[in-house]
């Protein structure tokens, strides 16, 4: 029975619940080695060790039989654990958080067909001479953008066939990953409690990397934030209203374009509205009044529809109730109830 | 105008002017309040309207707006003369003092165009002639903070010069240095149909499952 346990799924398990190896070895009664050579396949599991293990992680035998591998967190976090603070606890939570979530889509979109208006493509940064900006114009171009703000980049990814997950990170320090799994859609991940601003900066950033990069480079982040900046604030539609920026200024904008004061202060700089000067007063000042972390004119938060609308369809369709839906996710009920019921916007559960 | 260079030459002091208008306070608080709201509503239906006002006329709404309604509330007030100067309402309270609404800097102090006409209206100066008598002049003024989206201090001030006020109150306690949040109405749009269509593979009932 346990010789079909997947490895990587008891490390995916583990971490997606907090624990270390030493963690999990007390809890189930075996050693820290243990564990480790189980999950470098050193050792495949008993079967009393295996029911130790879903009953400890809280995982059902099916989630570990699952053949998928584990995949990493994306090119932004490669660069971002260079300089953050954060645990590696915590990003190896997110990690496998991320992962269980993309497992979870994997089995649904097993069930579902998704038709989108639009579609992602990929650029080349190479073939378009470094130009970010510029991709970023192709891309607003191709999904027929209106002229001026992006009003809601969610459901603009959506359309295009990304698929949008938010949930608490569990760290400030980092408001979105993606990914774009083999024969899967591209995959974002938003952090739920970072400010409206930052996320849909951070996205624009991710959506960057996901049309533009492949592999890692020096200037990947540099380019993804031309990208997201083009995006969201079109050099030739913003220029003229960034003229002599002052906070005030940017307070007034930022509810139209929905990006943070700093992102509109950054852009007069790069588009040559205000002096490097005038750039380095006003950050100061956001930083004096305490605004770089949270800054005092808030935007509302977008919400995905995508997954939401899948649960709704298998619902109406299949008569889809939570039990099943965590048999295909191969997770416990309350596991998908928690991952999937706090936010399902427009869900309406078929039932007696 | 040589002659309006005439000062006024006793200045009722500030505790005694509050003492004077401290019925009318609460109104000129609340008529301020509410006219803030209103401008927020406006340009709250639709962010696109902040782009495109500079704050003069953000300015100049909120002061049209609770200058409506101060006339609203303090008509038929025995103890209060409205004129007008242009579009400046003065309010002359028990025939002493004279009382313009207006925004004012970190300083305190009003941003006027410097006309002899604005420096007759607003220090303490009397020209031989007028109708009104010498009257002690006041501002009952707001401060916003730098993002221009908090009220951070009502005050009633006595304008002595461009420079400075001969006195001040504040009528708020001091604001924190924390900068509220704010919220604009404006929502994302969201909800319509995205043209995303999702069908199930399988579009087979579990038995004993409800029809859709």
């Amino acid at each position: 029975m346990t010789s079909s346990v997947n490895p990587e799924m008891i490390q995916l398990a583990r971490e997606s619940r907090g624990l270390n190896r030493t963690e999990l070895a007390a809890k189930i009664g075996v050693t820290q080695p243990h564990i480790s050579q189980l999950e470098t396949a050193q050792r495949a599991p008993s079967t009393e060790v295996m029911q130790a293990i879903c009953a400890a992680l809280e995982y059902p035998l099916e989630f570990f039989t699952q053949p998928d591998g584990v995949v990493g967190l994306g090119l932004s976090v490669f660069f971002y654990r260079k300089r953050a603070a954060t645990s590696v606890t915590d990003i190896r939570r997110l990690e496998a958080e991320v992962n269980a979530r993309r497992l979870h889509l994997k089995r649904l979109l097993d069930e579902v067909n998704i038709a989108t208006p639009k579609s992602i493509e990929f650029l080349d940064i190479d073939e378009h001479a470094g130009d970010a900006g510029k991709i970023a114009a192709l891309v607003r171009a191709s999904w027929q953008l209106p002229v001026g703000p992006v009003r809601n980049l969610i459901q603009t990814i959506e359309k295009a066939g990304g698929v949008v997950f938010k949930f608490p990170f569990g760290t400030s320090d980092i408001d979105a990953v993606s990914q774009w799994p083999t024969n899967m859609p591209p995959l974002f991940f938003i952090n739920s409690t970072a400010p409206a601003d930052r996320v849909r900066f951070s996205l624009a950033h991710e959506l960057g990397h996901i049309v533009m990069h492949q592999a890692a480079s020096e200037t990947m982040e540099d380019e993804a934030n031309k990208f997201a900046a083009e995006l969201l604030m079109p050099a030739r539609e913003i220029a003229s209203e960034l003229d002599g920026l002052n906070l005030a200024r940017a307070a007034s904008l930022k509810p139209h374009w929905r990006v943070s004061m700093a992102a509109l202060i950054r852009r007069a700089r790069d588009v040559g509205r205000i002096s490097t000067l005038d750039y380095q007063r006003l950050m100061r000042r956001l930083s004096a009044t305490g605004q770089r972390k949270r800054e005092c004119v808030d935007i509302p938060g977008e919400e995905p529809l995508v997954l939401g609308q899948i649960i709704e369809e298998l619902s109406r369709s299949c008569g889809y109730g939570d039990d099943d839906f965590a048999r295909i996710m191969r997770v416990h009920t309350c596991d998908f109830a928690a991952r999937f019921r706090p936010r399902t916007p427009g869900l309406r559960l078929a039932g007696p | 105008m040589k002659t309006i260079n005439s000062p006024r030459t006793v200045i009722i002091p500030r505790d005694e002017a509050l003492k004077i208008i401290s019925d009318l306070l609460p109104t000129f608080r609340d008529c301020l309040d509410q006219a803030w709201q209103f401008v927020e509503q406006v340009f709250g239906e639709n962010a696109e309207r902040r782009t495109a006002f500079s704050a003069t006329t953000r300015a100049n709404m909120l002061y049209d707006r609770m200058v409506q309604l101060v006339r609203q509330n303090l008509d038929g007030n025995s103890r209060v003369a409205m004129t007008t100067r242009g579009r400046m309402l003065r309010l002359i309270v028990d025939g002493r003092l004279l009382i313009r609404f207006k925004k004012l800097d970190d300083a305190l102090r009003a941003r006027n165009v410097h006309t002899d006409s604005q420096r007759l209206d607003y220090f303490q100066l009397w020209l031989p002639g007028m109708e009104e008598p010498k009257l002690t002049k006041l501002t009952f003024g707001y401060r916003l903070n730098e993002t221009a989206t908090e009220i951070l201090g009502r005050y009633v001030t006595c304008p002595k010069s461009w420079e400075e006020n001969h006195w001040s109150a504040a009528l708020d306690e001091p604001a924190s240095d924390a900068m509220p949040l704010f919220t604009p109405s404006d929502q994302p749009d969201g909800g319509e149909d995205t043209g995303i269509v999702i069908t199930a593979k399988r579009a087979v009932r579990k038995k004993g499952s409800a029809s859709a």
